[in-house]
């Protein structure tokens, strides 16, 4: 890329951040007479970037550091306080947990630590054995008493890790059998039990010196410090930092389990996008972990990127959508007719090309196709203006007064087709999408505006259902229970059922699902969910948000998990780098 | 002159009040809520109700907000800003002092720069009315005055920071600063201020400087300018010990205004430069709703401005012999 147009860019993020808002501007999502076809792009996703490690060892640079690119600063390191993806990321290759996700996010014991694990046949009890020899990095034992004490401290109401705390409560007892063995007991058997195992562990010997003084476990000088400085348990420790600047970790040479092969992993705090990857294209970041559609399909040919590394692409499992307010607070999307006119009239393959240059793909419901709970029998509704005029016609809403909008006769009062679509202002591609569906919609006789918000005022309205229509964007969770709160009926007060979506079968399966252990059985219950939601429509799905990162090209053995290139395990503990000769 | 500046400190105590009220029952009013903000945890499992009627609790938030505000001002009595309502739970203090230095001192250095060379450009532009100096300096000024900051900030780190590679352009220190010597570290963060401070303060140099040659063309005019002159006073003389100090009243004015700036940062160039600031600060914390945070900055900038206008009209009577705080 030419330097006059990187210094558009810059100069377009400059205005992004004084608009207060991390997306570009809407020129720049534009792709306006560019076609980007990544299948053709020579640089995306090359065999090379997922070469397993070699037996040869030789070929290895073990003293290698990694630069990753965070784009906020982790303000704790505090396992239990972690809040942000960033967060979780640092502390993730700090701490070791007795079970994991891997790149599928399925659950299973860490084999690293843990030597045995057994579950009781009605699924009440699970006893795990931990391997002997681990030690935390200030060389105290890892104990069977540090699982005990982490569980009890993340349940102690003094302690406001509430985040923590939802897999922890349904275990009623936790125990220690011996030095190495835990025992946990919850008396619901549940398919989704599993999950409440997976809890951070601390050290105790550590966090009990002060809780007198600071029972919350995170106040005074001495908890701030062991949250900027944490001692943990995995195969890097912390070596050193500065605020807002750089977290470098080193790997522990006494870790005694699969120790990674990088020596130093030094995360970069940089938040702005566009100098995250002029750094990138000078050395100075290994790895970007999400770059927009916009930097992945134009800002990358330049001479410098093509030097420093290649391109990671992949379908994601969130999914961009409308959620329709169904509660019978307006007067249109308490009607499936009218859903379906909305999502017919949406130009998503419009949406695919000029706001996700190709790089994203049509969704098709709640769950991404390669989920195990993904219902092939969902057939996607596809674009088609005069089908959805042909439903609105049908639901009573018609062309009338000569001024080409539609309108309806409700309790005697003549009722004009429009409504209000909110979006948060830092959802990306937001108001493109928006725009879009204005025009759409316009050809049909319905008149929308689009609003857009600062994040906690729109999180705000949705809770107190003050919407028509919004954009949205939802990641289905690890286990498909944890959505039910999205599609339940009794998610409309507590939960994120903003919508009023009410579908009693839909509650029903949701029930079973958490009870059911046999595999298909349970694959079943998930894939009806998906049909019955898809049916209702109580979203138009639009997208499947691609995962788009950039790595330097001496990068191997790179995996793409359910969530993108972090978040899963081992993820960066078996990337490698080339050794130059 | 004792009994000035307790009248004027008790009106500030009062103004303070009032606006710590308006300011915590806005920002509380405002739509969203700290505790429903941090109900969707880690992997998307969201919060039981108990979990997080439990961190409405611990936040006080289940307090009647009269409650909250009297018992946040019998905290300030003794400068506790409580704890943040961010995950992290710092205190707020201890997350505006890490913050303090990086923003103060940039925004010092800044207006020393201005100031340094702002006065003489104003001081000469006015003697030099009309003449050569005073439109070339206007233009290129005006001209530097009306390019916003983070326009002038992408090319000067693209081309000083990324193709020459003469200045590093995030942050502050370089990786290896903790290995630098004494004058090594000075160095290094000398050559970490100096993208940030040219883009922090070249507005300010039109700004002060047609400040300063505005009012010195003023002073020139007057009589006792004349007669300094007939007395037969150097010109030096006439023009700094006549004329600038009578345009200090009005300087003296401007800078108990840029007072609460020093605090302020701004949200733009320090995540351009990744440089750890009040601005981003002020600026996350909106977004997290982190209330103790933002009522802390308010107070503390509101601080700054009654202080910025007590000092201004102090040091009037340094300047003017006239003034007088009866």
């Amino acid at each position: 890329m030419e330097i006059k147009s990187k210094v558009w860019v810059l100069m377009g993020a400059g205005i992004l951040i004084w608009c207060g808002c991390d997306q570009p501007p809407e020129e720049e999502w534009s792709s306006e007479g560019f076609w980007y076809d990544p299948s053709e792009d020579r640089r995306v996703n090359p065999a090379m970037l997922f070469e397993a490690a070699p037996t040869d060892i030789g070929r290895i640079d073990t003293e290698a550091s990694l630069q990753l690119q965070l784009d906020g600063n982790p303000n704790t390191l505090h396992p239990f306080f972690v809040s942000s993806v960033n967060e979780f990321t640092v502390v993730n290759a700090i701490y070791m947990g007795l079970f994991v996700y891997d790149k599928d996010l399925q659950w299973k014991p860490n084999e690293d630590i843990v030597e045995s694990y057994r579950e009781s046949e009605d699924h009440t009890e699970y006893i795990v054995k931990i391997k002997e020899g681990f030690t935390w990095h200030d060389g105290a034992p890892f104990t069977a008493h540090d699982v005990v004490y982490s569980w009890g401290q993340i349940l102690a109401e003094e302690v406001p890790c509430q985040t923590q705390k939802p897999s922890t409560e349904p275990i009623t007892e936790c125990t220690a059998l011996d030095d190495y063995t835990v025992r946990y007991f919850q008396p619901r058997p549940l398919a989704t039990a599993r999950w409440n195992l997976l809890f951070p562990v601390i050290p105790k010997h550590l966090f009990e010196k002060d809780k007198k003084n600071n029972p919350d476990l995170r106040s005074g000088a001495y908890y701030n410090q062991l949250s900027r400085r944490p001692v943990g348990n995995g195969p890097y420790r912390w070596a050193e930092g500065k605020d807002h600047e750089r977290i470098v970790l080193e790997r522990w040479e006494d870790y005694a389990g699969v120790r990674p092969y990088f020596k130093y992993i030094v995360f970069r705090i940089i938040p702005d996008r566009n100098m995250a990857l002029l750094l990138f294209e000078n050395g100075q970041v290994d790895v970007i972990e999400r770059l927009s559609p916009q930097q992945f399909a134009r800002e990358t040919g330049s001479e410098s990127f093509q030097q420093a590394g290649v391109k990671g692409w992949q379908i994601g499992r969130s999914y961009g959508y409308i959620g329709w307010n169904m509660d019978g607070s307006n007067p249109f999307f308490n009607d499936e007719r009218v859903r379906y006119a909305m999502t017919q009239a949406l130009n998503v393959p419009l949406i695919l090309d000029k706001v996700f240059y190709n790089l994203a793909a049509p969704s098709a419901g709640i769950y991404h196709p390669e989920m195990w709970t993904f219902n092939e029998q969902v057939e996607r509704l596809e674009y088609d203006p005069e089908e959805s005029a042909g439903l609105l016609e049908e639901a009573g809403w018609q062309v009338a007064g000569g001024d080409g909008w539609r309108y309806k006769q409700i309790e005697g009062e003549k009722v004009r087709f429009e409504f209000t679509l909110l979006m948060a202002q830092n959802m990306a591609g937001g108001a493109q999408i928006g725009a879009i569906f204005q025009e759409d919609l316009k050809k049909i006789g319905v008149s929308l505006k689009t609003r857009s918000m600062e994040g906690p005022t729109f999180l705000d309205k949705l809770n107190h259902h003050e919407f028509q229509a919004y954009l949205g964007s939802w990641d289905p969770g690890v286990d498909p229970d944890w959505e039910g709160s999205v599609w339940q009926s009794d998610g409309y007060e507590q939960g994120r059922n903003y919508m009023g979506y009410c579908n009693g079968r839909v509650d029903e399966l949701y029930e079973r699902g958490r009870r059911e252990f046999e595999g298909a059985a349970r694959k079943e219950i998930y894939q009806e969910i998906h049909k019955l939601t898809y049916e209702d429509q109580p979203y138009t799905w639009i997208y499947q948000a691609p995962i788009l990162s950039a790595f330097n090209k001496r990068m191997r053995g790179v995996q793409f998990g359910g969530r993108g290139i972090y978040g899963f395990y081992p993820s960066f503990y078996q990337w490698w780098s080339v050794k130059e000769n | 002159m004792l009994r000035y500046i307790l009248k004027r400190l008790w009106l500030a105590a009062v103004t303070l009040a009032g606006i710590t009220l308006v300011t915590f029952f806005v920002i509380n009013l405002a739509p969203g809520d700290p505790a429903a903000l941090q109900r969707r945890g880690m992997m998307d499992r969201e919060m039981s109700s108990g979990a997080y009627e439990q961190l409405r609790r611990y936040y006080e938030l289940d307090k009647p907000i009269h409650v909250r505000y009297v018992k946040w001002l019998g905290r300030l009595v003794t400068l506790d800003f409580g704890e943040s309502m961010s995950p992290d739970g710092k205190e707020v203090w201890a997350k505006i002092k890490e913050r303090l230095w990086p923003t103060v001192s940039l925004a010092l250095l800044s207006i020393g720069i201005s100031l340094s060379l702002s006065v003489p450009v104003g001081i000469y532009a006015a003697v030099r009315y009309n003449k050569a100096f005073d439109t070339l300096s206007g233009i290129i000024l005006y001209g530097l005055y009306s390019v916003p900051s983070y326009v002038m900030a992408a090319p000067l780190i693209l081309l000083i920071g990324v193709q020459w590679e003469l200045l590093p352009f995030q942050g502050m220190t370089s990786d290896n600063y903790e290995q630098l010597t004494a004058a090594g570290k000075f160095v290094d963060l000398a050559r970490h201020y100096i993208l940030i401070t040219f883009c922090f303060s070249f507005g300010a140099w039109a700004y002060y400087s047609r400040f300063v040659r505005q009012n010195m063309l003023g002073v020139l005019g007057q009589d006792y300018i004349r007669t300094a002159r007939a007395k037969g006073l150097s010109e030096a003389r006439v023009i700094l010990g006549h004329g600038f100090r009578n345009t200090l009243i009005a300087m003296l004015t401007l800078l108990g205004l840029v007072l609460p700036e020093i605090i302020g940062g701004s949200v733009i160039l320090e995540v351009m430069f990744n440089w750890p600031g009040m601005g981003r600060l002020f600026f996350e914390s909106m977004q997290v709703r982190d209330y103790p945070t933002i009522m802390a900055l308010s107070f503390i900038t509101a601080c700054l401005v009654l202080l910025g206008s007590l000092l201004a009209d102090l040091c009037y009577g340094l300047v003017d012999p006239r003034v007088r705080y009866d």
